[in-house]
């Protein structure tokens, strides 16, 4: 959950980073090894999924496609922003546009789109149309989560804090929260993953709050970084044209 | 150089080692009650401790966990939980959601435990009802505790054994040297035979303090005992050679008197046998000089004449008193010395005969003789029937002018010393109290021939042969009244 990380701990880790990643990227760089991470957000990017996620297949896959000796890592988000404390790394990926991590990280062209919906209990009178809306509700939101900077900053809502996106939509199934949200993907592999009853429970309402492009982005302490990203863009423009991108995602969108 | 803890403790001595046993009976008891007691405040308090766990778990823990239920946290969940479980004396945590889920960490059927259970509620800042979001189970497991409690047990046990066998040690080797040393010193020093008389003090051989304890008090006792001890000695020593003069004096004494005796036994015999003799004696010539004045009287009144017939009828008369007398000492110098064989004798068949033979005199006076259930009696049987004889015959000669004499022999009261008592009761004239005695004598008569004839031998023969029998003859008598005569006779076996 690349995207949804709070400031506070945005500075800290802007900090680490700069400072770890001056050393260690020399090592990757010596072994000719591409070291790419991501944390936890399935199904983006996660040690269980398959080839990592769609993040990490994707791109492990142009950069291999590029030429690049690509290895993928899935770590804690503090690690990744701790400048991978314990081995390094070059690629961040499962990344949303963000003006902090830019003057860091050179950002490759978005590999993918996702839209961010809210979540109800079934047979509820919820609605959403527009902020305001939102107002008599309860809405779990997930802690540091970054959903859209006017939701983020309308402090006057009634926000329940959690950890993941399933509490968030266990609540609401429960009765517990009125309204959870977050991008259609997590919220479709949340519910997949929670089993039972909860599907049966909960309906994602059709309106969408925000919508966002996932990215990779390149760390500026590589020499090559600039390099890289060309040849990422390059390569993921050939995939989006040969229909190759398409076959790659379906394997990790369920129609 | 060896040391062996048991020769050491046996050369200690007896007294030692039962101190030394009865400080360890004694501190074991005490040190059982004092760890018991002890055992019992450390299991009190580490089980309350244990329970505390309860309290901590409350306030630390229940508040995160409804959080979290609330929220669905389910990895909070699993870390509190592990968090929970993690404190020791835990043997199960068990967690049910309102919502299905479930959690368990440890063994729910682990023995020995106490269970509580915490409903958990989540009241958000609106509501006013609190919903229930799931139910902690928490056992505690006590296994700890009496781990705990076991180890504690051992290392008072070991802790006041070895306290107390270092202490008895240490008493022992004290004690040995305070007290048994010199015990053994005494009883050394006493066990020589001549320890009193050797004139040698028992010295006590240590720093002697200002002031005396016991041991200071038993040397010196044992030191005046044996001065003491030997003046005594010297006493009973001078009363043993004074006591054995008196013994040599005493033996001299009793030979001298067996001498006597027998010079007495003798002459008693020759006595006797002269008297015998006398008597026999006389008897004859008696019996002729009596015989003579018979004839003279019955075949030569007319030559006499009226006045020398009535002198000679006189002598006639005195002759035969005097043949009497010579019957009767006859008959008491045979009782003297007499040796006859000793059987029992019924008394009742006894008086029976005597009663018959002087069934005259009996009707003469008037009186009765009265006997019932008398004993039998160990004695020569000849004797006795002379000494009833001479009793009843008194009894009915000497009765109150007008008054028939009623005599009674009875038995009077139990034996004593294996002596019967027998009573010879009248109701004749009686005898003054000052001639008690007096009436036993030979000869002695207390009235005149003419008033109560008689040869005054009677009761001498009486007490002589009550004498041949070891036994005893008392008189009592009221004068006018009456007499008892108590005789005491060895009873037949």
């Amino acid at each position: 959950m690349l995207c949804f990380q709070n400031c506070h701990r945005r500075l800290l880790s802007l900090l680490l980073l700069v400072s770890l990643a001056l050393a260690y990227t020399s090592s990757a760089r010596a072994e000719g090894v591409i070291r790419v991470v991501a944390d936890e957000w399935p199904p983006f990017s996660g040690s269980e999924l398959p080839s990592g996620g769609i993040s990490l297949d994707v791109i492990e896959t142009v950069l291999t496609k590029a030429g690049y000796n690509v290895k993928t890592d899935i770590v804690p988000w503090a690690r990744i922003m701790a400048g991978a404390s314990e081995g390094g790394f070059d690629v961040v990926g499962s990344l949303f546009m963000d003006e902090e991590l830019q003057k860091s990280l050179i950002y490759g062209a978005p590999f993918y789109a996702t839209e961010i919906h809210f979540v109800r209990q079934k047979g509820s009178t919820t609605t959403f149309s527009d902020l305001a809306s939102l107002k008599p509700y309860s809405i779990a939101v997930g802690d540091g989560f970054l959903y859209e900077p006017a939701f983020d900053a309308m402090n006057s809502l009634n926000k329940v804090t959690v950890t993941t996106t399933l509490q968030g939509l266990r609540m609401v199934g429960a009765g517990r929260a009125d309204l959870t949200l977050d991008s259609m993907e997590v919220l479709t592999h949340s519910l997949q993953l929670a089993g039972g009853d909860l599907a049966d429970r909960v309906e994602i309402l059709p309106g969408v709050l925000a919508k966002h492009e996932i990215h990779m982005a390149v760390s500026k302490t590589l020499p090559n970084s600039n390099e890289i990203v060309d040849d990422f863009n390059r390569v993921l423009a050939e995939m989006q044209a040969d229909g190759s991108l398409d076959e790659l995602l379906r394997k990790h969108i369920a129609p | 150089m060896h040391f062996a803890p048991l020769q050491w403790v046996k050369a200690r001595g007896m007294l030692a080692r039962k101190l030394v046993a009865v400080i360890l009976l004694t501190s074991a008891v005490f040190s059982t009650i004092a760890a018991a007691v002890q055992l019992s405040f450390y299991y009190r308090q580490d089980r309350n401790e244990v329970l505390s766990s309860f309290a901590v778990v409350e306030t630390s823990f229940r508040q995160g966990l409804e959080n979290a239920l609330w929220e669905f946290n389910f990895d909070q969940v699993e870390v509190l939980l592990d968090g929970i479980f993690v404190k020791s004396d835990i043997a199960f945590v068990g967690l049910v959601a309102s919502t299905g889920e479930a959690w368990e960490r440890g063994t729910a059927d682990a023995p020995n435990t106490i269970l509580r259970e915490l409903f958990l509620t989540y009241s958000s800042g609106n509501d006013t009802v609190a919903e229930t979001v799931g139910t902690l189970q928490i056992r505690l497991s006590l296994e700890g505790v009496r781990s705990r409690l076991w180890s504690q047990f051992f290392a008072l046990l070991l802790t006041n054994f070895g306290r107390t066998i270092v202490v008895s040690f240490v008493i022992l080797a004290v004690f040995d040297r305070l007290v048994t040393q010199h015990l053994k010193r005494i009883a050394s020093h006493v066990a020589d035979p001549d320890w009193m008389e050797q004139g040698k003090s028992l010295v006590l051989k240590r720093k002697a303090d200002a002031e005396k304890d016991e041991l200071d008090s038993i040397f010196d006792a044992i030191n005046s005992a044996q001065t003491a001890s030997r003046d005594a000695f010297s006493k009973i020593e001078a009363e043993v050679q004074e006591r054995r003069r008196s013994e040599a004096r005493l033996a001299d004494k009793t030979s001298e008197l067996e001498r006597t005796n027998r010079r007495l036994q003798a002459s008693n015999q020759e006595q006797a046998e002269f008297t015998y003799a006398i008597s026999h004696d006389l008897k004859s010539p008696t019996n002729t000089i009596n015989m003579i004045l018979s004839e003279l009287i019955e075949y030569h009144p007319d030559e006499l004449g009226e006045d020398a017939v009535q002198l000679l009828l006189n002598a006639n008369s005195t002759i035969d008193r005097m043949g009497r007398i010579i019957e009767d000492v006859l008959e008491y110098s045979m009782m003297i010395g007499a040796n006859d064989s000793f059987e029992p004798v019924d008394l009742d068949e006894l008086l029976e005969e005597i009663v018959k033979d002087s069934k005259g005199d009996i009707v003469a006076s008037g009186g009765t003789v009265s006997y019932a259930d008398l004993p039998a009696i160990n004695g020569v049987r000849s004797q006795l029937r002379m000494l009833f004889q001479n009793l009843v015959s008194n009894a009915l000669k000497f009765s109150r002018p007008g008054v028939p004499p009623m005599v009674s022999i009875s038995a009077a009261g139990n034996s004593e010393n294996d002596l019967q008592q027998i009573v010879v009761a009248d109701n004749g004239i009686g005898i003054d109290p000052k001639h008690t005695e007096q009436i036993f004598n030979l000869f002695q008569r207390l009235h005149n021939y003419e008033e109560y004839p008689g040869t005054g031998l009677g009761l001498t023969l009486c007490r002589r042969i009550i004498t041949n029998h070891a036994g005893q003859i008392e008189v009592e008598s009221t004068p006018g009244a009456g007499t008892r005569i108590r005789l005491r006779l060895p009873a037949a076996p």
